[in-house]
């Protein structure tokens, strides 16, 4: 999960980083109360949002006075932010972060994140940073260094002695830097995050790195061994349902007509693919989890038929695992039992226990369409629409 | 013939006493020649016991060494699923198929790279495990829908292989080995692994091999199959229409900063003489055209 970047940097602020002073607010009082505790000459209002592109798409306003970081959080809180990241219906903001106004002399881009094609860690940094570097990483004319990094010990100073003269960066400079990529070896380590980016990683005052702003993302696998992370994934799930998230599923939400419960990733994207590719939308996306009981099921399909602008529910299930067709099939019936589902529900059933899930639906009277394979199906949501 | 395991394998359950473990291993156990291949499980601490008639031991060295298995499949949870690889590893198995789903990333790089230089093949985590259809099941896969044949199967996602076997298995094609490796951003055996174990298996004809955006391993096993393959290779990559940079599901299929997508993969594949399809449900009948040709 990714978290904010308040949560990141209270996080990371134990490793030794620099950043500037800042505190959250989740209302406009609390933003003035913010705002009197930190010393500045101007401050900056951050929306935190769980999607990158913010200050281009107005997420981040600067205030000249107090008043004015009060102003411009009142406007933000509550507001719906959309950037490129977010998807067109956008995210709302729920807190603020009131940070210190810091000039800086140059902005640069450092980051530490797994490589899932050396599996192992790499260390990514640009003489230059801001919005917009991904796109940049092939660009010959503004290169981005990049690092072999181990997970099992401290990146090598000699190494990163080289990447710092790469990076224009004086010697003062230099042995902060190196300093910083180790501190961020050994935060990235103990908090099992599978990235960390500082962009823009900024020169102040001649002396000084300053991390402006931080994204960071930690493995949902490890979230076991931080009991601390709880608490952010509660203050963070209502973004994307992230509740449904917590209890097993993978609910994604889309902009089409057709609902979709599939089991397992794989075939939900294989599922939504063959939908687009015979012009049906996908509203949604929700991939059950590996040990589905008929109350998961239930919830599950709850979820997906919630959203107004669905005209059918598709069903796509290869029992396999822990998954079997006639815990879906309970799991359906008793879903629509409890909320009356009044939408065409197609069903499509293979693999363990296919015949008794079937059965199970065809005693229950409720009128699920049942179809052979996946071409079936779609050929029966076509008819529907 | 087949890749990896046939009827003649023996094999070992860790996390035996476990529910899952319990459970997947009895389907396993029903399945062709199950009832002569399971021959051990291991949980340490309850060595001495025996279930269902399998002798349980507290050390995969220990039970390989009484029993003679050289494979296991790994059902431990995942906070010590990395240990229990590890011990395979340490143990000089052959094979370990870790079906075990949500290890921490960091933990997998660590057993990674506790196994450079062994010869032990690690498939999974966080996958279906693998079938010779008609002789043994090793994995959570729905047995039934398989027939013997000479299809291989490789493919990242567990359901999405079922999908492809039941294809198969309807137009009359049966398979010699399908292998999950699993959806894991750090995992063991790749596409491109499969693919040259299939390439030199004389009883699989043709090869389907199912990806997923995110990462470019689909890519790398393109370009292998231009310089190697001596068998037709058909292919489906999920994810083509997922909208980029949301999470879907596999820690593997998310698609950042333009790398990894499913067009990218699609054009690297067909360059190197693979046969895609963009429908999910014509799987099989590209293999059958493919067949033909």
């Amino acid at each position: 999960m990714f978290v904010h970047e308040y949560q990141a940097k209270n996080l990371l602020s134990r490793y030794g980083f620099s950043f500037p002073s800042g505190e959250v607010a989740f209302s406009a009082d609390e933003a003035e109360v913010a705002a009197s505790r930190i010393d500045a000459d101007y401050w900056v209002v951050k929306a935190q949002i769980l999607a990158g592109d913010r200050g281009q798409f107005g997420g981040v306003k600067v205030a000249r006075t107090r008043a004015e970081v009060t102003t411009l959080a009142r406007t933000l809180l509550g507001s719906r932010l959309v950037t490129p990241q977010t998807g067109a219906a956008g995210l709302t903001v729920k807190s603020v972060y009131i940070e210190q106004g810091c000039d800086t002399d140059r902005e640069m881009y450092l980051a530490l994140l797994l490589d899932r094609y050396r599996r192992e860690l790499i260390l990514l940094a640009a003489a230059s940073g801001g919005s917009g570097i991904e796109t940049k990483i092939d660009d010959s004319a503004q290169p981005v260094h990049r690092l072999a990094v181990s997970v099992d010990a401290p990146p090598d100073q000699d190494n990163l002695a080289e990447l710092a003269r790469q990076m224009n960066l004086d010697e003062f400079l230099a042995s902060e830097f190196v300093e910083m990529c180790q501190q961020m070896h050994q935060a990235l380590v103990e908090l099992d995050a599978l990235s960390i980016e500082l962009n823009p990683l900024a020169v102040v005052g001649g002396t000084k790195l300053v991390g402006l702003d931080v994204k960071m993302e930690l493995d949902d696998n490890a979230l076991y061994r931080h009991e601390q992370y709880a608490e952010l994934l509660s203050l963070n799930q209502e973004s994307d349902r992230r509740l449904r998230a917590q209890s097993g599923y993978n609910y994604v939400s889309l902009h089409g007509d057709i609902g979709l419960l599939v089991g397992g990733a794989g075939l939900a994207l294989a599922t939504m693919d063959l939908l687009k590719l015979n012009g049906l939308e996908p509203a949604n996306f929700l991939d059950l989890p590996p040990i589905a009981s008929r109350s998961n099921v239930s919830d599950a399909c709850e979820t997906v038929v919630q959203n107004d602008s669905i005209k059918a529910l598709f069903v796509n299930v290869v029992g396999g695992g822990l998954t079997h067709c006639d815990t879906v099939a309970e799991g359906l019936i008793t879903a629509h039992m409890k909320s009356k589902i009044k939408k065409p529900i197609i069903v499509r059933f293979a693999g363990t226990k296919k015949e008794h899930g079937l059965t199970l639906l065809r005693n229950s009277r409720i009128p699920f369409e049942m179809a052979n394979t996946m071409q079936d199906a779609v050929e029966l949501l076509m008819k529907i629409r | 013939m087949s890749i990896l395991i046939n009827r003649d394998t023996r094999v070992m359950t860790q996390g035996m006493t476990g529910k899952t473990g319990l459970f997947h291993t009895r389907n396993c156990l029903d399945y062709a020649s199950g009832k002569s291949a399971f021959v051990a499980g291991v949980t340490p601490g309850k060595g001495g016991q025996v279930v269902d008639g399998i002798p349980v031991y507290d050390t995969v060295a220990e039970a390989k060494e009484q029993t003679g298995a050289t494979v296991s499949v790994i059902y431990v949870p995942p906070p010590f699923a990395g240990a229990a690889i590890d011990e395979a590893v340490e143990a000089k198995l052959d094979l370990v198929i870790c079906i075990t789903e949500g290890i921490p990333v960091k933990d997998m790089i660590e057993t990674r790279n506790k196994m450079a230089g062994s010869k032990t093949i690690l498939v999974g985590p966080n996958c279906p495990g693998v079938i010779t259809p008609e002789e043994i099941k090793i994995g959570i896969m729905p047995g039934y829908i398989h027939k013997k044949g000479s299809i291989g199967v490789v493919s990242r996602s567990g359901t999405l292989t079922y999908e492809v076997v039941e294809q198969l298995t309807k137009l009359g094609l049966g398979q010699s080995t399908c292998v999950g490796i699993g959806g894991d951003p750090v995992n063991g055996t790749k596409h491109v692994d499969v693919i040259r174990w299939f390439n030199d298996d004389p009883e699989t004809e043709a090869i389907v091999m199912c990806g997923e955006i995110g990462g470019t391993d689909e890519e790398d096993c393109g370009r292998w199959i231009k310089e190697n393959s001596t068998k037709p290779v058909a292919a489906f990559i999920a994810g083509v229409t997922a909208p980029p940079g949301k999470r879907m599901g596999h820690a593997g299929a998310i698609i950042a900063g333009g790398k990894g997508t499913a067009a990218e993969k699609i054009s690297v594949l067909r360059e190197c003489g693979v046969q895609v399809t963009e429908n999910p449900a014509g799987i099989g009948d590209l293999v059958v055209e493919m067949l033909r040709a």
